[in-house]
């Protein structure tokens, strides 16, 4: 069997940039898993809970810890 | 030769498809992640086994639902704030009806915590108005021996740019209630004084505010804003922190104390960029609050996709903190008691590293795996204590190994 | 080796567009899904690929020549018992015999085992009439016994599904993506090609067939919805004594099509059909033409 080549023509040119605005057609590399905030979310979550016991510091990527007694 | 009949042939076709009945992919699908963590700190202190489970369902409005679960089980032993001395010390154990012993020249690192923590999560994410414009409203519950949180959020988030920029905006509350075994400490009296009431609370509020903006087709900018509000028992109920006269000897052991109320505010700014087939990922948190507390914590992380669904992505953390205002090794015994004082290390200023990565691959059906191993060290400033307890120190620091495996299906 | 490749897909993001691509029924195979907002789908559009990829994979072990459990080897080797068969395989089954009509018994799924006798890869004899004539007595769909619930060949009779399954498949596969993923979804399994619904913005596929060398697009078809088959044989034919040899062995003579076109490609609602209309064509050898036209299905070939 022939293998059917399936091009894909870009038809849209990129002309003049405004603002650094970004196409949805350019969006390739920032729909990578690890270009996503929050992909990880469940070890992230986990690594600040771990932080929030054992530091004096909480919050920043999403809200303080969910509360605990930790010691 | 001419073809017979095209439309047998169409209908030949119809009816071989038409044949097998399988259940599409359903659009209400659920996405899954469970996790088994191992945390373990040095000089048999405090080990943690956990397990964690989260559920997240999209349908076709693009409604999401997520669930969480997660158990912990805590044992080991914990500093309590009792100052390290040349004596061998007696002391009653924070749950009242036993003592403890700590050796002489040695932390005195409290063994009566074993306990296991249960928490559940629900949060719920929808558009409101148009597509552009999202809502969240959460909810949690935690509970341990001696602990219970409850707690809800809400949010807003709003795309702009065409989905190059979004702006969010988030609320939490927290009722925490602290039922602590033995009942609660009474701030500042002696240990083995009677206790005070049986339970004490806790409320927090926090508020976010935040964009996320794409800088080009490799990179992406957060910057987040945030303020914490806490009033009540903000105590650590067995927590100690030690009286000691010039010679070095314990005079008297107090129970801590800190004030009623804590403001809190964060900056916090993250950056990706992505290399060809690499992202880095790095950010940097700056933290001030009304007890004394400043810090800033830079993370970053490196991924480098190795092919074939693997990765491997080394992290590096830095952070410092400068210490509570009210925070002491321990309390001159000639000193007048100050209002609030506390002796817990984790008030204290020290530089922590974490050192560590993490393996991810692919397996079958589409499961992706993770592997995580990090080294986490704690290096606290070595406060002076008298001139007869040279040579001991009341925060030696600890190092901390983390191992967990994760899997998404 | 045999299943090495099952249940492994390599993702690539283009744009809107993420693309997994696997190996199944000895072909590269690659299914593209373009949608607006694919970061928020993108975990959805991973686990629908690797579903819609499951089922070719299913197709292709269930009727499998080399797997001693398949379905398809429960039928070739009853040694000529009857053999159950289940609804999938009585309608795959059925096309055979509607193909095996219109070609006038030309094509037949029982004459795979002519493979034996022509290789066609670097062939240089072509086989005697002797050798011919005793293959040919296991050939016959006429002599094959087929109700809704059972099949019965005879002793030594072989069936496959080349020309049926993957363009069966391509199909199968397109349906499975699920509807929240929108219409622009595109399966191409070595060639044969469905197509959901148009790219974003309402733009056609640009689906290119390779021309006779094998190294260059011949022509861009634009493909909106429906399904394109190809035949062809750039890869496996033989020529011998100057006359060129196709690869689609006539049932009836046990020799390739003469002067049969390079490649056929035609345009349908589905791949089935599309690819029924290829593989009837080709058996026209040098009327292929006037049988396409017949047809009222696009058509593009090349000689």
């Amino acid at each position: 069997m022939i293998r059917l080549i399936t091009c894909i023509l870009m038809t849209l040119s990129l002309g003049a940039c405004s603002s650094a605005s970004v196409k949805p057609w350019e969006r390739g590399n920032l729909a990578k898993s690890s270009m996503t905030f929050g992909y990880d979310s469940m070890i992230d979550s986990t690594d600040d809970h771990i932080y929030f016991s054992k530091e004096a510091t909480s919050g920043g990527r999403s809200f303080g810890a969910g509360g605990c007694g930790c010691n | 030769m001419q073809l017979k009949n095209s439309n047998k042939i169409a209908l030949a076709a119809a009816g071989l498809l038409g044949a097998v009945n399988t259940a599409q992919v359903s659009a209400a699908d659920w996405d899954h992640e469970a996790s088994v963590l191992y945390y373990g700190e040095s000089d048999g202190r405090v080990q943690d086994g956990s397990i964690k489970y989260k559920g997240k369902r999209t349908n076709d409005d693009d409604n999401v639902l997520t669930l969480n679960l997660g158990i912990d089980t805590l044992t080991g032993s914990s500093p309590s704030g009792i100052a390290p001395s040349g004596d061998v010390q007696v002391v009653a154990t924070p749950s009242g009806g036993s003592t403890t012993t700590y050796q002489a020249n040695k932390l005195t690192l409290d063994d009566t915590f074993l306990d296991t923590r249960v928490d559940l999560g629900a949060s719920w994410d929808q558009s409101i108005l148009d597509e552009n414009t999202r809502l969240n409203v959460g909810a949690s519950l935690s509970k341990e021996y001696d602990y219970l949180h409850l707690g809800v959020s809400g949010g807003v988030s709003r795309e702009l740019n065409n989905n190059n920029t979004t702006l969010s905006l988030g609320l939490a509350y927290s009722a925490d209630t602290i039922e602590a075994v033995g009942n609660t400490p009474v701030p500042l009296a002696d240990i083995s004084a009677a206790k005070g009431s049986s339970d004490e609370s806790k409320d927090t509020l926090d508020f976010v505010v935040g964009v996320t903006q794409v800088l080009s087709k490799n990179s992406i900018l957060q910057l987040n804003y945030g303020l914490t509000q806490a009033d009540g028992y903000l105590n650590d109920p067995y927590k100690r922190i030690s009286r000691v006269d010039s010679s070095g000897k314990i005079v008297q052991n107090l129970n801590e104390s800190r004030p009623g109320d804590r403001l809190g505010h964060n900056i916090y700014g993250a950056l990706k960029h992505n290399f060809s087939d690499n992202v880095l990922s790095t950010s940097a948190r700056l933290h001030t609050d009304d007890f004394g507390i400043d810090s800033v914590t830079l993370d970053t992380k490196y991924n480098i996709n190795l092919g074939n669904r693997r990765s491997i992505e080394p992290h590096i953390r830095y952070y410092h903190q400068t210490a509570a205002d009210f925070y002491a090794p321990q309390l001159d015994a000639t000193a007048p008691i100050p209002e609030f004082a506390s002796a817990d290390y984790r008030l204290a200023e020290f530089d922590a590293y974490t050192l560590g990565a993490t393996y991810r691959f692919g397996g079958r059906k589409g499961r992706e795996w993770r592997v995580t191993g990090e080294l986490y060290s704690q290096n606290p400033k070595r406060e002076k204590l008298t001139a007869s307890q040279a040579g001991l120190d009341a925060n030696p620091g600890f190092d901390a190994l983390l191992l967990s495996i994760g899997v998404k299906f | 080796m045999a299943g090495e490749h099952l249940g492994k897909i390599n993702f690539e993001t283009k744009g809107s567009m993420i693309m997994g691509h696997f190996h199944a029924m000895a072909n590269p195979c690659l299914i593209i899904i373009e949608h607006q907002s694919i970061n928020k789908k993108i975990d959805l559009i991973k686990k629908s690929m690797f579903q819609m990829a499951a089922e070719v994979w299913r197709i292709e072990q269930k009727y499998s020549r080399y797997l001693e459990n398949s379905a398809l080897s429960k039928i070739n080797n009853a040694n000529g018992a009857k053999v159950p068969i289940d609804p999938e395989t009585y309608q795959l089954l059925n096309v055979a015999d509607i193909l095996w009509q219109e070609s006038n018994g030309m094509f037949d799924i029982s004459s795979g085992v002519f493979r034996k006798i022509w290789t066609f890869d670097n062939q240089q004899n072509i086989p005697s009439q002797t050798e011919i004539d005793s293959v040919l007595e296991y050939v016959g769909w006429d002599r094959i016994k087929l109700d809704k619930e059972s099949l019965q060949l005879e002793q030594n009779m072989q069936i496959d599904f080349g020309g049926i399954g993957k363009e069966y498949a391509a199909d199968r596969c397109a349906s499975l993506a699920p509807e929240s993923l929108g219409k622009s979804v595109l399966v191409n399994l070595g060639g044969d090609v469905v197509a959901k619904g148009p790219r974003n913005n309402l733009l056609n596929w640009d689906v290119g067939i390779e021309s006779k060398s094998g190294r260059k697009v011949w022509k861009n078809v634009p493909l909106g919805s429906g399904a394109i088959a190809t035949s062809g044989d750039v890869y496996k034919s033989i020529t011998y004594k100057g006359k060129r040899y196709s690869h689609i062995i006539n049932a009836l003579t046990g020799y390739p099509t003469l002067e049969a076109p390079s490649t056929i490609s035609v345009a349908a609602p589905n791949c089935v059909e599309a690819g029924m209309l290829s593989t009837l064509a080709m058996l026209q050898g040098e009327n292929a033409e006037n049988f396409l036209e017949d047809s009222g299905r696009p058509h593009w070939i090349q000689r």
